[in-house]
């Protein structure tokens, strides 16, 4: 257990057209097995950008100049396009913000997840459609036959991305990258789907990375937090010690909003009762 | 090729401008060259016949289809006319008839548009039938055949410059209409339409103040892209005879002209009328696109409907795909 | 969907009418005219009766909706021959035409189109880049007829490779028996091997000519919406998930697919008169040809029949774009059905 799966030293992100400076800088990370790592800071922070080089998904006008993305001690960025394609989704599985957006409008629910499914394992479609179902009963999805049916727009965000989890879990990969995972959806909604990850994350080890606004989640789900600014991390801590005696300014000034808008949020459920 | 050795006759404004340009509008070495082109162009379109080194209708007997050489650039046509010197004449002729053809089909179909569109829907009756009736009767006009229903025009009145400009006109109304319809549909339930509506102005005053000028930056690519679609239009019919004839210099019947000669490997001809044709087609479309990009608020370019030239019904695509998008 | 079949009744009829008020408008008397000028004033008068041509418009028209309800196209005066039978000949050679330019572009432009708007790639792709970006400025500003023209000079003058313009076949070859009218196919339904080879040589060029110049809208189209698919959210997800790339590129295709789709409509719908000039730089013999020589000879029954049956022709395939596009896109479905 002293290896760390999933690592990152030194990242630094810029864009190839010579942008003035680094979009993400000297980033370093680290989760072990079982880890929940939160990422937090606010718009134009680095924070998709930084999911986005985990996966090694970037746009293309922008490239990892300096530092290495480590999975269980592979360089990724060594890894041809093919074996990296082979690990995304086994090993390396995102959960990104607004689950409608994230489905192929054109694809019924059951057509990706096989299609998913079956990328990786030999079986026949009738066997993965019968797996896919099992799969939205574990995210809580109560008639799963008919869900697969189902074209995106014709389901909730919740329920999408309860289908987004399902999605990453496929093939009990050992990291999970979550980018927002409660973006756009209903505040009761948005813990059901947080204790539905957290709860399942758990039970198959993997560890996770989630990036968000919300400190909330990060209080409730992680272990540590990084808190990022201008593409960099100002400070990292374990969420209590972060809470508790947050070091940089940066830090406290998102403790600070969080709490009135926490305040804000009260008196708003208030209202709505009267 | 043949057009842009006119460059150094224009230089002096043409530099000024282009540099002027250049810096404001951040142009790519293509769109400063089409605009040069651009220039060149009018300037032959204004002056053409004037310049050129021989007489452009005085068919010679004796110097029947010479080939390229120093007295004659490009050679000589069946009649002994000399092509370079009706090259330079012909875009008075396909130029003039594409411009006022298409200034006719957008002073019809944009004010078509704007009724249209504002009362698409409309809570009042009649109004919102004269918004569908108008669309109506589009659908059935653009279901014949552009160019044959172009010739039919031309042969009901006879062939000479007002009825094809008449006939290319018409076959190309209902691109207009129906651009300005989707863009008032787009905007006539925007906060500044509303505003306009709250303070007093009538129907019609928000349709054409308000909301047509909002409508230009398309507009302007879609004219550029019409007047080359216009152009291709004009050679075409008077490349089956039902156009301009000769000995009028044209680009269509300069190249039907040497159609046959093509077989008989004389390819001078046609080859260089059709080269011209390219270059003018070319260079309103990019002149269009970029002059509908530095309308557009902010620089960013006129969405992807611009690109397409020659078919005359792209708008009919543009059109459809947005109408499937409202279904949504 | 069932409104969309509904008004395509109304649309027809309105169809009619225009195009029975424009032949009105041309020049002549059409009884003098099928008759010829030696013909006796007692003969065309009897001819006018015939055609209720003596009769207000209206009867006129339903005269000519009767005759065209019962398959009669009339009669073209200058080839003294049945114009539904003319038809019958030249809308297949048309059609041949289009459909293998369609096929073209749907091999060629389609594909060169995905590849190009996906991202990255080594060498080859980028040279494919450099020459379609080209191909999409140019392509589009060229008169068919003329780039017609040109590749008959290239190919047949100078390097003897393709059939000179002479029509569909060669001299040599004999017509294959009449099946679908397509000659490649019946060529090859009848083992006229011998007229399939001709009619394939004689349509390399047109086809070429069609498809390279028609089929930069639909390039241009198919790339600008592959690249808004491939930036979407549910590619980067895709790609997330360890797809393969041809699947991801397959799944993001689907959402390109439906603005390509009307524009293969709307090429078709134009091309059937439109390709009227490719027809006549190849002698093809096809519908468009035959419309623009009846024009020009005033043969009003041909030009009649030939624009009616653009016209409905258009609208047809406008109806199978609809339904195309009903079938690929679950939310049209939903919508239109509420």
């Amino acid at each position: 257990m002293s290896q760390p799966i999933l690592q990152l030293e030194g990242v630094t992100v810029e864009t190839t057209d010579g942008g003035p400076a680094p979009l993400l800088e000297d980033i370093s990370l680290e989760l072990e097995v079982g880890d929940v790592i939160g990422v937090v800071g606010e718009a134009g922070a680095g924070k998709t950008l930084l999911v986005r080089t985990v996966l090694q998904l970037l746009p293309e006008n922008l490239r990892l100049t300096r530092g290495r993305v480590r999975l269980k001690g592979t360089d990724l960025g060594t890894l041809s396009e093919a074996e990296l394609r082979r690990l995304r989704g086994t090993e390396l599985a995102p959960i990104l913000p607004d689950a409608k957006s994230q489905l192929n409008p054109l694809l019924r629910v059951g057509d990706m997840m096989t299609a998913v499914l079956r990328t990786r394992e030999k079986v026949s479609r009738k066997e993965a459609r019968e797996r896919a179902a099992v799969l939205l009963q574990t995210v809580g999805i109560t008639d799963p036959t008919r869900r697969l049916e189902a074209y995106p727009h014709e389901l909730s965000g919740g329920m999408a991305q309860r289908v987004c989890i399902a999605l990453a879990l496929m093939h009990s990969p050992s990291v999970i990258i979550a980018d927002e995972p409660t973006a756009g959806l209903d505040v009761t909604v948005q813990r059901q789907v947080m204790d539905l990850m957290a709860g399942l994350v758990r039970a198959r080890d993997a560890a996770q990375l989630i990036v968000t606004r919300d400190l909330g989640i990060v209080a409730h789900y992680c272990g540590r937090v990084a808190v990022m600014r201008g593409g960099r991390i100002v400070e990292m801590a374990p969420t209590i010690e972060l809470f508790d005696s947050p070091r940089h300014p940066h830090t406290r000034e998102l403790l600070k909003a969080a709490r009135r808008e926490g305040v804000v949020r009260r008196s708003q459920t208030v209202a709505e009762r009267a | 090729m043949d057009v842009v050795e006119e460059r150094p006759r224009r230089g002096a404004a043409g530099l000024a401008t282009t540099a002027r340009l250049v810096r404001e509008a951040r142009l790519s070495p293509l769109e400063v060259l089409a605009f040069i082109i651009f220039l060149v162009i009018v300037f032959l379109a204004l002056f053409g016949p004037r310049i050129a080194p021989y007489p452009t209708e005085t068919a010679n007997p004796l110097l029947r289809l010479l080939p390229p050489s120093w007295a004659h650039l490009l050679g000589t046509d069946v009649n002994g006319m000399d092509i370079w010197s009706r090259l330079l004449a012909a875009p008075r002729t396909d130029v003039f008839i594409a411009v006022v053809a298409t200034g006719l089909s957008v002073l019809v179909g944009a004010p078509l548009g704007v009724i249209a569109g504002y009362f698409e829907g409309n809570r009042r009756r009649l109004s919102s039938f004269v918004g569908e009736g108008i669309l109506r009767l589009l659908d059935v006009v653009q279901a014949f055949p552009v160019f044959i229903f172009a010739m039919v025009l031309v042969a009901i009145r006879g062939a000479n410059v007002v009825n094809i400009v008449a006939a290319v006109a018409f076959v190309n109304m209902p691109v207009f209409l129906r651009l300005v319809r989707g863009e008032v549909l787009q905007l006539r339930d925007r906060p500044f339409a509303e505003a306009a509506r709250v303070v007093g102005n009538s129907d019609l005053q928000i349709g054409f103040k308000h909301l047509l000028p909002n409508a230009l930056p398309p507009l302007v690519v879609q004219i550029s892209v019409t007047v080359g679609f216009a152009i291709l239009l004009t050679a075409g019919l008077s490349f089956v005879g039902a156009g301009i004839a000769p000995p009028t210099p044209e680009l269509g019947n300069m190249i039907s002209e040497g159609a046959k000669f093509m077989i008989t490997g004389q390819w001078w001809p046609s080859l260089f009328p059709g080269i011209a044709l390219g270059i003018i087609v070319f260079t309103f479309g990019v002149v269009g696109e970029t002059v509908g990009r530095l309308l557009q608020p902010g620089g960013r370019p006129v969405r992807e409907r611009g690109a397409e030239l020659n078919v005359g019904a792209q708008q009919a695509v543009a059109d459809m795909v947005q109408e499937k998008s409202e279904v949504r | 969907m069932l409104r969309r079949l509904l008004l395509l009744v109304p649309q027809l009829l309105l169809i009619s009418i225009v195009t029975f008020i424009l032949i009105r408008m041309l020049p002549g008397d059409p009884a003098r005219l099928q008759l010829g000028p030696l013909a006796p004033q007692a003969g065309v008068d009897e001819l006018r009766r015939q055609l209720k041509l003596d009769q207000p418009i209206p009867v006129q028209y339903i005269a000519y909706l009767e005759r065209l309800i019962h398959g009669d196209f009339g009669h073209s005066w200058v080839n003294q021959s049945n114009v539904g039978a003319d038809l019958a000949l030249r809308v297949p050679a048309t059609l041949e035409l289009i459909a293998y330019g369609l096929l073209m572009m749907l091999l060629v432009h389609v594909p060169l189109a995905i590849i190009t708007a996906a991202r990255g790639g080594g060498t080859v792709t980028r040279l494919l880049k450099r020459l379609t970006f080209g191909y999409g400025l140019l392509a589009g500003a060229l008169p068919d007829f003329w780039l017609g023209l040109l590749l008959i000079f290239i190919f047949f003058v100078r390097l003897h490779w393709t059939p000179g313009p002479e029509g569909r076949l060669g001299v040599a070859a004999t017509p294959p028996a009449h099946v679908t009218g397509f000659y490649t196919i019946d060529a090859l339904l009848t083992g006229n091997f011998n007229a399939f080879r001709s009619a394939v040589a004689h349509l390399v060029l047109p086809v070429v000519t069609l498809s390279f110049v028609y089929g930069a809208p639909i390039y241009k189209m198919a790339r600008s919406t592959m690249t808004t698919a491939l930036r979407s959210d549910y590619t980067t997800y895709a790609e997330g998930l360890g797809l393969p790339r041809w699947r991801v590129l397959w799944y993001a295709w689907r959402n390109a697919a439906p603005p390509v789709i009307v524009m293969f409509g709307v090429i078709s719908g134009y091309l059937l008169g439109g390709a009227v000039l490719i027809e006549t730089v190849f002698d093809l013999n096809g519908i468009g040809q035959y419309a623009v020589q009846a024009i020009t000879t005033s043969d009003y029954a041909p030009i009649q029949a030939f624009v009616l049956v653009a016209a409905v022709f258009t609208v047809l395939v406008y109806l199978v774009v609809d339904l195309i596009h009903y079938g690929v896109d679950p939310r049209v479905r939903r919508t239109r059905k509420a």
